[in-house]
């Protein structure tokens, strides 16, 4: 990888853990509202990951999807205005934090019915391989990337999606992001099979990478997409850890403030900085910059979303149907 | 003009689609190998190939989810559920995501894709009897039509397919092979139009479905006794059309409302709640609503025609309307 | 510079937080995302954590204290250096430690930034249902709405449906009917009404028709005073009389309220904005002078001067004392003339000529918190003019919105002695004399 490369992941990744923790400032001082799951801790994952997708690509995640939306290169403005319930947010206003998405990017937004979106992506997957061979479209080489937590993998939905891509050989990486608990249950508790991937393992290849390391992710991703653009459907396990409550209103009751702690130097993003000093890439001078521009960056988003007009009242009978009777 | 069956009429209608346009293809459980378990699609695989029309493994979910994936990425699926006893191992997919996707991402994705699902009995008992007509009808984002009449499946049909959003199309085991005169040549019946199939002075008939032959045969019926009913088929339960209803409710100012469904909140309660809302000034008797008995389906053949709704049950309501009897709903 | 730490909300459907535990105390540094506290949600007890570093200077919410979220709980100096600030914080905090809820005001928290407070629920007089010893009439909103349409007494019918149950059948036999049957409503009725007044103990005052309370009601009489019976009288031939129309106009009154304490030195006595109005309406009805008449069958009786009767609750009722001539007279001898005839009619010394007389009738209501009413037209006189609270009222001038003191005013007219355009007219020189006020002076 080029060294511009890193850097600028470090950059998206630190972009990332500031959006959260304003995020959170924010839905403590009532601006945002409902559930508000935060990436923090899990930033390699998405940054490593996204990166290896194309344009033509295609992304598909869940409800934890602040991360996977910047990572794939959504402006943090309108993402932050959703998250504040305006106008001029990803959705108008009418999707709110677990429903991020972007058409023009190819970003299928965030799903909020855990399990369930494996199957929307599949058909996705399902979509392209139809237009290349049925339609003739021969320019439908997409590779669609479908993100879900351990926790989805034990629901009849899982199955049916793994089943279903492998049988009809779709062109899918089923990207399970491992942070250890389902919610606040953990994973030895929901599942007698810990090792993600191997659920799958009748069905496609697949691997456990370090979810927490940019550039393992990155690259097993690379090959992730390419064996599925090629060859049929893959499978990723992310290991990595949220270093945050399942929700802003977490107790946490399920670990202790020592568990996190000694979780932290699994932290991607302090892992990142140290790998990138050791090698000369960065200063601590740097990364202080790098933090200062993305906090006056955040600055800015916020007040963009303050600012914006919350949708007008007629918007909530709107967009029901694409073709009203 | 042609006179072909319910089912004929579908298949012209499918035909046509599958014929007019590549992005339109079928999944369902058993339409290649088994040949279609109700002969709709008989035949379509020789007619347009193995990647037009696919077997689905049994899991509902997992299929409806295929189609919803593909409709959102800019194709034409139909997806044949065998019955809607088993669709709704899919509500998941349609509720929380086909009817939602439009509305929640702020108008960027849309879903046209159409869900085909059979209601119907014949002692296949409780798991295999049932209508949930009214779960669907009570989701905003969804259309449901529900045609009665041959004429009526192939326009429809044709408008489903068409129609950019996800329609759910309720056909009936019942009425496949109820034949009507159908016109060879291509048209469309407009979703959300209900339709004045008799008009009439004493009392409004209002169905849908199974329920329309019934209520022509009880016209039919009532006529002769010098009984002038009118009758009105929704064909769309939503978004509900209730103005030829209501027009036709003004003039008789008495209701039958007859749905193949459980009598309580259902179909037919919602439009008894909108004819004593909207239509109160012209009310001048009950309304009695004609359904299937509380009761989960039983096996045995007496037992199960005791308690489905018929032609004969729909005229029996009618004489109870006119002579001003209030009807009760018996739960258990 | 010192920064308020608020109560977070900690779900989405928290609204307010009890402080548990401090888990810090002032005076000690906090880091970015740090606990400082735990808070107690009607769910779950959550650490919250400091958004700034810096230092805390005090706590504003005892633990055990449950406020909303938003509050302010406790204040943080982030170390910008805000010199001013710091210094005026450092005046504040010596005894901050531990504050006394409840005792020595200065101490207590600042108030939560929303108090809820209850609703005020305005009880509604009961409905009172006409009471018939024959219970309710069963008929279908379709045989009613026929009955009425067609002219048919549902009372007269017997019902074809169920347990006697009238439908629109019944209605339609009854309205091709011979008129037999409804023609003996209408006797009946008059017969009925005239029983009703012998039955009751309430003797009828000649030329006044009521309606007696239900049988079984229970009251106390109180006579009226002859001046309320002629009241009474008037009223009614007010109503059955005179044509009413109404038209109301807003006023700004933000150049009075300026002008009147430099009038009351002036005057060296008491003056309020009755007079100013009294005098604003004289200058304006020479200019109209139709609303300053009298409807006489075949002409109207234009009076010459402007005689103002100016409504006034007394203990004996509604008084109108006169005070005449204001068309001629300075403000100040209007004052004058105003106080000393209320001064009498208060007093119940008022004679007969204090309170005829009038052209015109001005009744304030200001002093009671209305936004504007309607008066009933006094004959002989052709117009009132009903006025309403000042109230201070964001407006649009100049596209910017700006406070002003705005006051309603309606004018009651008989439209047999004058139109709606006149009154307009009447009301934008009304208008113009008290948003111009020194043209009273004049």
């Amino acid at each position: 990888m080029e060294k511009q490369d890193l850097l600028a992941d470090y950059r998206t990744m630190v972009l990332i853990r500031s959006f959260e923790e304003h995020c959170q400032q924010q839905y403590t001082r009532a601006r945002i509202g409902g559930f508000l799951h935060l990436y923090v801790g899990q930033e390699a994952v998405a940054v490593g990951a996204i990166g290896a997708l194309k344009a033509q690509d295609h992304l598909v995640t869940h409800y934890r999807d602040h991360g996977h939306a910047l990572a794939r290169g959504l402006e943090p403005k309108p993402l932050m205005a959703e998250l504040f319930g305006r106008s001029t947010g990803t959705g108008k206003g009418k999707g709110g934090s677990m429903h991020f998405a972007d058409k023009n990017k190819n970003f299928w937004g965030g799903y909020a019915i855990v399990g369930a979106h494996l199957l929307l992506a599949m058909g996705i997957a399902y979509s392209i391989k139809y237009k290349r061979e049925v339609l003739g479209q021969a320019d439908q080489d997409g590779v669609v990337m479908c993100f879900f937590g351990d926790g989805a993998t034990n629901g009849g939905e899982f199955y049916e999606a793994v089943s279903m891509a492998a049988l009809y050989k779709l062109p899918i990486v089923f990207l399970c992001e491992n942070n250890e608990f389902a919610m606040g249950t953990p994973l030895s508790v929901h599942t007698s099979v810990t090792e993600i991937h191997k659920k799958a393992s009748p069905f496609m290849p697949g691997e456990r990478v370090n979810g927490n390391d940019v550039e393992e992710m990155r690259a097993r991703a690379l090959y992730a997409v390419n064996h599925a653009r090629t060859e049929g459907p893959y499978f990723l396990e992310a290991m990595t850890y949220r270093l945050r409550g399942h929700s802003a209103a977490d107790p946490q009751m399920y670990r202790t403030r020592d568990d996190i702690n000694a979780r932290r130097s699994g932290d991607p993003i302090a892992l990142l900085k140290q790998k990138l000093i050791d090698q000369n890439l960065l200063t601590e001078k740097q990364a202080k910059q790098i933090d200062k521009e993305v906090e006056k960056e955040m600055d800015v988003v916020v007040q963009f979303a303050e600012e914006s007009p919350a949708p007008d009242l007629s918007e909530a009978w709107t967009e029901i149907y694409s073709k009203p009777l | 003009m042609p006179v072909i069956t319910y089912s004929e009429a579908l298949r012209q209608a499918l035909r046509e689609a599958m014929t007019n346009d590549p992005r339109v293809f079928i999944i369902g459980e058993d339409v290649v190998h088994y040949d279609s378990a109700y002969g709709v699609t008989k035949g379509f695989e020789k007619e347009f190939g193995p990647e037009r029309i696919k077997d689905m493994p049994i899991a509902e979910a997992g299929y409806a989810g295929l189609g919803i994936g593909a409709a959102m990425n800019g194709l034409r699926p139909i997806v044949e559920m065998m019955t809607t006893n088993f669709a709704i191992l899919a509500l998941d997919m349609i509720i929380n995501h086909a009817a939602k996707l439009h509305y929640m991402f702020g108008g960027q994705f849309t879903c046209p894709i159409v869900f085909r699902m059979p209601n119907g009995y014949g002692q296949l008992s409780a798991t295999h009897s049932q209508a949930f007509d009214n779960y669907y009808a009570y989701m905003p984002g969804l259309k449901v039509v529900v045609p009665g009449t041959p004429y009526d499946a192939k326009g429809l049909m044709k408008a489903a397919i068409e129609d950019p959003d996800p329609v759910i199309f309720i056909e009936h085991t019942g009425i496949y092979n109820i034949k009507g005169e159908v016109p060879e040549e291509s048209y469309t019946v407009p979703i959300g139009k209900s339709n004045l199939l008799r008009d009439g002075k004493d009392v409004t008939i209002v169905g849908y479905g199974r329920m329309i032959p019934y209520c022509q045969q009880a016209v039919e019926t009532l006529a002769s006794e010098g009984i002038d009913a009118a009758l009105v088929d929704l064909r769309t339960i939503r978004p509900l059309d209730m103005e030829p209803v209501l027009e036709s409710f003004r003039k008789t100012n008495r209701a039958v409302i007859a749905t193949e469904e459980w009598t309580s909140v259902g179909v037919g309660s919602e439009i008894a709640a909108r004819l004593y809302t909207e239509g109160f000034d012209h009310l001048d008797a009950p309304i009695w609503r004609v359904g299937f008995d509380e009761v989960p389906m039983p096996y045995a053949k007496n037992l199960e025609a005791h308690v489905v709704p018929n032609a004969d049950s729909v005229i029996q309501a009618v004489k109870n309307v006119l002579a001003g009897k209030t009807q009760k709903i018996r739960q258990q | 510079m010192a920064k308020k730490l608020e109560m977070p909300k900690m779900g989405y459907d928290m609204v307010e937080g009890t402080l548990a535990k401090w888990l810090k105390k002032p005076g000690d540094e906090v880091s970015r995302g740090e606990p400082i506290a735990e808070v107690e949600t009607d769910k779950v007890t959550i650490e919250i954590e400091a958004f700034e570093a810096g230092t805390i200077l005090k706590f504003l919410v005892n633990e055990g204290e449950t406020v909303p979220v938003g509050a302010p709980i406790a204040e943080i100096d982030d170390g910008s250096g805000d010199d001013e600030a710091e210094a005026a914080n450092a005046s504040v905090t010596p005894s901050s430690d531990a504050p006394a809820v409840g005792e020595g005001g200065e101490a207590a928290p600042p108030a939560p930034a929303v108090v809820a407070q209850p609703e005020k629920v305005e009880a509604t007089p009961a409905a009172s249902a006409p009471a018939t010893s024959t219970g309710r009439l069963f008929a279908t909103p379709a045989a009613r709405g026929l009955a009425e349409q067609r002219g048919v007494d549902l009372a007269g019918l017997k019902g074809s449906g169920p347990d006697g149950r009238i439908v629109k059948a019944d209605v339609l036999a009854a309205a091709v009917a011979p008129k037999a049957a409804p023609a003996a409503t209408p006797a009946a009725a008059p017969a009925a009404a005239q029983a009703a007044p012998v039955a009751s103990p309430v003797p009828a005052p000649v030329g006044l028709i009521f309606a007696p309370p239900a049988p079984n009601s229970v009251y106390t009489e109180e006579p009226l005073s002859r001046l309320r019976q002629t009241a009474a009288k008037r009223m009614v031939e007010s109503q059955q009389q005179v044509p009413p129309f109404f038209v109301t106009s807003t006023i700004e009154m933000d150049a009075i309220q300026a002008l009147l304490p430099k009038l009351r030195e002036a005057h060296g006595g008491k003056l309020s904005v009755t007079e100013l109005l009294l005098k604003a309406c004289a200058i304006a009805l020479k200019k109209f002078p139709a609303l300053n008449s009298t409807f006489a069958g075949d002409k109207l009786l234009v009076h010459k001067d402007v005689h103002i009767s100016v409504a006034v609750a007394t203990d004996a009722g509604l008084l109108a004392p006169v005070v005449r001539n204001c068309d001629s007279l300075s403000l100040g001898a209007i004052s004058n003339q105003m106080r000393d005839v209320i001064g009498r009619t208060r007093d119940g010394k008022a004679g007969l000529d204090d309170l005829q007389g009038g052209t015109f009738t001005v009744s304030n209501l200001g002093m009671f918190d209305v936004t504007n009413f309607i008066a009933i037209i006094t004959p002989p006189q052709s117009a009132i003019l009903a006025v309403g609270s000042t109230i201070a009222t964001p407006v649009v001038r100049d596209g910017e919105i700006v406070i002003r003191q705005l006051m309603n005013v309606t004018v009651s007219a008989d439209h047999r002695a004058t139109d709606g355009a006149s009154v307009a007219q009447f009301l934008v020189e009304l208008k113009n004399l008290l948003q111009n006020p020194f043209k009273l002076l004049l």
